[in-house]
């Protein structure tokens, strides 16, 4: 081949790489919500509930969304784009349905 | 296919009109539409008599009815799921902590994601499991538990 750029059969081609590198980036931003709300809990709970405070379900609420979004890219590596759209797509719905339920169950372990 | 004005078939012209179709004669399909069966499988099928595992054999392999049943029976347990998750977004509890409104549409985005995140991670194990049954139970069971619909189910509790 003359000319153009060689590329390697087994690596993937330019636009699925670009392809992959924008749902990752995509992704991200919105998986910054449930990361946020998660770092958000851990630093006001604590001055709020004292004792109390339920730190496994406070670290879960930070650790559980990036594991989330990290095991997505890992199992979405070498699919198709619609594949790993659904795939980050049903990681960030458990990591946001986590987050929801961490609060939920947060708010139950302080109430009186 | 028989029509009225044809004379009725017997015998072998009955195997024969059960392998093929109206127009096969037009089309130039003249020949039965199955393979003519293969004389080596005929005569091991009567050597085997009575034995049911010789015929097993060669019949190939059963239908995967367990992993049906099992798949079944997730589908049926993740909707249930997104029926919690339905409920679960409209409970005092999971209503925005802001009432800023740019806070307030990133939170029902994320009430929104969650409450179709089951019916995506079955598709998903679906979609990535293709004949690796164990795998895909496995992968079934972590969701069931990780989008357990936690807001309703404390609402049931107490």
């Amino acid at each position: 081949m003359s000319g153009g750029t060689v590329h390697d059969a087994s690596s993937p081609a330019p636009v699925g790489r670009l392809t992959a590198w924008v749902i990752a980036i995509v992704f991200a931003v919105l998986f910054a919500a449930p990361v946020y709300y998660g770092l958000s809990d851990l630093i006001s709970y604590p001055a709020f509930a004292g004792g109390r405070t339920p730190w496994w379900l406070l670290i879960a609420g930070v650790v559980l969304p990036v594991a989330l979004y990290v095991g997505g890219l890992l199992a979405g590596r070498g699919r198709t784009p619609v594949l790993r759209t659904v795939i980050l797509g049903a990681a960030l719905g458990a990591a946001n349905g986590l987050t929801i339920s961490g609060i939920a169950v947060a708010i139950t372990l302080l109430s009186p | 296919m028989a029509r009225p004005t044809d004379p009725e078939p017997e015998g072998d012209d009955l195997d024969e009109e059960a392998l093929s179709w109206a127009g096969d004669e037009e089309q130039g399909r003249a020949r039965p539409r199955l393979a003519e069966t293969d004389p080596g499988a005929v005569s091991a099928l009567e050597s085997a008599g009575d034995d049911e595992d010789a015929v097993d054999g060669i019949a190939g392999p059963a239908p995967d009815v367990a992993g049906n049943a099992a798949m079944v029976l997730f589908g049926i347990l993740y909707l249930a799921l997104t029926v919690g998750w339905i409920y679960s977004v409209q409970l005092p509890i999971t209503q925005a902590p802001s009432s800023e409104v740019p806070w307030n549409v990133v939170w029902q985005f994320g009430k929104f994601t969650a409450m179709v995140a089951a019916p995506i991670w079955f598709g998903a194990v679906v979609a990535l499991t293709r004949g690796r049954i164990g795998l895909r139970l496995g992968w079934f069971a972590l969701g069931l538990g990780a989008l357990l619909p936690w807001p309703v189910l404390l609402e049931l509790a107490g």
